[in-house]
């Protein structure tokens, strides 16, 4: 008896030392690990997503959504557990044909495959539907997408969101910070169903941060009806590349933004191209050509040596540095003024400006080149960001002192060649010529959107005088007696239309060809007296094909003026 | 206790009461000391251990544990108090939730019924004349 409760004895004593010593691995040794499996299964930790901002223009003075938020789910299938009428029932229906990623009878071909997506982009009423159902082997994935009620409109403007939630090429690349918002956390004691409980001193909610609705300066009519004319403009002309830019010259606000041929944003990975993701307006530098004319006669007129009336000894051909330069129209050798220069676009009457900003009647000089680079660069904007809240090219200002060639490679630059600028650029350029002659940053963003009201963003001042009120106002007239000459037809009464072509050579392997130009025009216009209300840039082309300035840029122009006069209500002036 | 009616104490005379009165107290003392020292005469009783009267230890775990349970219990109550909280909390934030959704389906409903490709392309502006243009000779 003894001897049993010895043995009794004993063993409880190594009971008691075995639970002692594993209570001692699990509660000292093994804590860390334990607590945190245990914290894993009562503790709910989520991330809050924000939300990410909707995106709208302007429709007149109201702003609307352009791009919205919207909830949708991805139907998955699990084939080793479903049952195939449930499926067929639930999924392969009229309500979802137009979101299936499958075939019903490939659903079950593998069976081993657990996870077999079905279904895309399925709206939330469908989903309710096939929840109500409830086939067996079936989960929806909630995620949200980004939906375009005007469809295509703007589309390289605008970019889009990849399947990632990140804003990839327009205003949804260059905003996404904005756009985005931060995410929050939620950390807290949850029951067995997830539901989130206030009990629990280590609890931690950080609400998220939505993203900001920007609006867009964008007025959503004008940039439809410019899309329209460009479009048209290019089933006329047999052209595949188009852009148009409308701003507003006294304040750099951009009106509509156009870049064709686009896609829909909707269904982003359904194009042949890459590049049509890249808005061409900021973002494609090209030799814009003798639209820059405008920009040198600004800066012979600035800086006093030349008027509209100035005369100079034309000669359809002279040769700098041995290069031989010829006017794209031949007058014959004459005297000719700066204006009768401009009206036939003639280059050697460009280059003369050159010659007369270094001092010296018969050849360019450097004092001439960094006077031009003064004024391309520092004045105007040629060659360098402008600041817009969008990605945007440099382009390149050939150096006024360092390199080869110099004097011919800034006789081409009198008249657009030999450099490289946006449309952006030039457009930037050309309103601080006809406004007064003061420099706006270029800008597509007008405000925010907050509790239904649009709260406009601080207005920005101008950000430097490029030239005289004086120089402006002569640029303006010079431009007006351009586009007089009769070339482009009568403009209405009571409204003051200019502009300037550009037809650019292109360079393919090194070098300018003859069969390839880019046709531009920029125009600006507003009621007679008055300073210009609006600004037109446009360009067509088609690789391989010459362009035509007047015949395929100009019209497109006067289309789009003519709609602005309009659509602005600018009331004609005396 | 003795009772003496009137009659008595007039024909024994008060003395008689007082020694009948003495004769009782003795008698109730010395049953007393009789009785005590009776106990005492037991043998051995005087080395007896003295013995506190307490609480066993069962009965002291079982009202611990009764003790725990009240207090658990009322933790319980209160724990679930807040979380009925929860849980009703919960459910109007699901409700809310879905509410939003579904105002957002229908705003965008609306945008893309008032957008400009509807508007253009809709009844009443596909049967509209087009307008006469104010500008651009040929």
């Amino acid at each position: 008896m003894n001897e049993r409760l010895k043995f009794l004895k004993i063993a409880l004593y190594v009971i008691v030392a075995v639970i002692l010593v594993r209570l001692f691995q699990i509660q000292i040794i093994q804590k860390g690990e334990w607590v945190a499996k245990a914290e894993a299964q009562h503790t709910l930790e989520n991330t809050i997503k924000a939300k990410r901002g909707q995106i709208y223009m302007m429709d007149g003075s109201e702003a609307v959504a352009v791009v919205m938020n919207e909830q949708v789910y991805t139907v998955i299938v699990d084939p080793m557990t479903a049952k195939e009428e449930e499926i067929k029932d639930a999924i392969f229906n009229d309500d979802l044909k137009d979101n299936l990623t499958t075939e019903f009878d490939k659903v079950f071909e593998d069976k081993a495959r657990r996870y077999f997506i079905v279904a895309k982009n399925v709206s939330r009423k469908n989903a309710k539907k096939i929840q109500e159902k409830n086939p067996t082997g079936v989960w929806l994935q909630e995620r949200t997408k980004r939906v375009y009620p005007e469809g295509p409109l703007a589309a390289r403007l605008l970019g889009f969101v990849n399947e990632d939630g990140e804003g990839q090429y327009g205003v949804e690349g260059s905003l996404n910070e904005e756009l985005s918002g931060k995410d929050g956390m939620l950390k807290t004691v949850a029951d067995v169903n997830n539901v989130a409980l206030s009990i629990g001193k280590d609890n931690v909610k950080i609400p998220a941060v939505d993203g900001k609705n920007v609006v867009l300066t964008i007025d959503r009519n004008i940039q439809a009806k410019a899309e329209e004319i460009v479009k048209d403009a290019m089933e006329e002309t047999g052209k595949d590349h188009a852009s148009a830019l409308v701003m507003n010259p006294r304040n750099g606000e951009i009106m509509a933004m156009v870049d064709l041929p686009g896609y829909d944003p909707a269904d982003y990975g359904n194009v042949s191209d890459a590049s049509v993701y890249v808005n061409g307006v900021v973002n494609d530098p090209y030799e814009p050509a003798s639209v820059c004319k405008a920009f040198t006669f600004a800066a012979g007129i600035e800086e006093g040596v030349m008027s509209a009336d100035t005369t100079y000894y034309n000669q359809d051909t002279i040769y700098i540095d041995g290069w031989p330069i010829s006017n794209a129209s031949k007058n014959g050798d004459a005297v000719r003024t700066m204006q009768y220069a401009l009206n036939w676009s003639l280059n050697v009457g460009s280059i003369q400006v050159l010659k007369w900003l270094g001092g010296d009647e018969n050849n360019i000089n450097e004092k001439g080149r960094k006077i031009l680079y003064d004024y391309y660069v520092n004045k105007f904007g040629l060659g360098r960001e402008t600041g817009i809240e969008l990605f945007e090219a440099e382009g390149l200002i050939n150096d006024p002192v360092e390199g080869y060639g110099r004097d011919s490679l800034y006789a081409n630059m009198t008249f657009g060649q030999n450099m490289l600028v946006t449309m952006i650029q030039v457009a930037s350029g050309y309103s601080a010529m006809v406004n007064g002659g003061e420099y706006y940053t270029p800008t597509v963003v007008r405000g925010y959107m907050e509790n239904g009201k649009l709260i406009e963003k601080e207005k920005a001042g101008p950000v430097r005088r490029a030239i005289s009120e004086e120089t402006s106002e002569e640029m303006r007239e010079m431009l007006y007696g351009t586009r007089d000459t009769g070339w482009y037809g009568e403009d209405p009464d009571g409204y003051r239309i200019g502009g300037k072509t550009g037809s650019a050579q292109v360079i393919r392997d090194g070098a300018y060809v003859m069969d390839e130009s880019v046709a531009t025009y920029v125009g600006f216009g507003g009621a007679t007296g008055e300073l210009p209300e609006y600004l037109v840039m446009v360009r067509i082309w088609k690789d391989g094909e010459l362009g035509d300035a007047m015949k395929e840029a100009e019209p497109m122009f006067s289309e789009i003026s003519d709609y602005l006069i309009d659509y602005l209500k600018i009331k004609p002036g005396d | 206790m003795v009772t003496y009616s009137s009659a008595m104490v007039t024909r024994f005379g008060l003395s008689y009461i007082h020694q009948t009165e003495n004769k009782n107290k003795k008698e109730k003392q010395r049953d007393k000391i009789m009785r005590e020292s009776s106990s005492t005469w037991v043998r051995n009783r005087n080395i007896v251990r003295y013995t506190p009267k307490t609480l066993g230890s069962v009965s002291q775990g079982v009202i611990l544990g009764i003790l725990v349970l009240v207090v658990g219990l009322i933790y319980v109550t209160q724990g679930t108090k807040a979380t009925s909280y929860d849980y009703e909390l919960n459910e109007i934030e699901d409700n809310i939730a879905e509410l939003e959704v579904r105002k957002n389906d229908l705003v965008v409903e609306k945008e893309k019924l008032t957008s400009v490709a509807m508007s253009k392309n809709n009844e009443v502006a596909t049967t509209m004349e087009t307008g006469t243009v104010s500008g651009y000779a040929d």
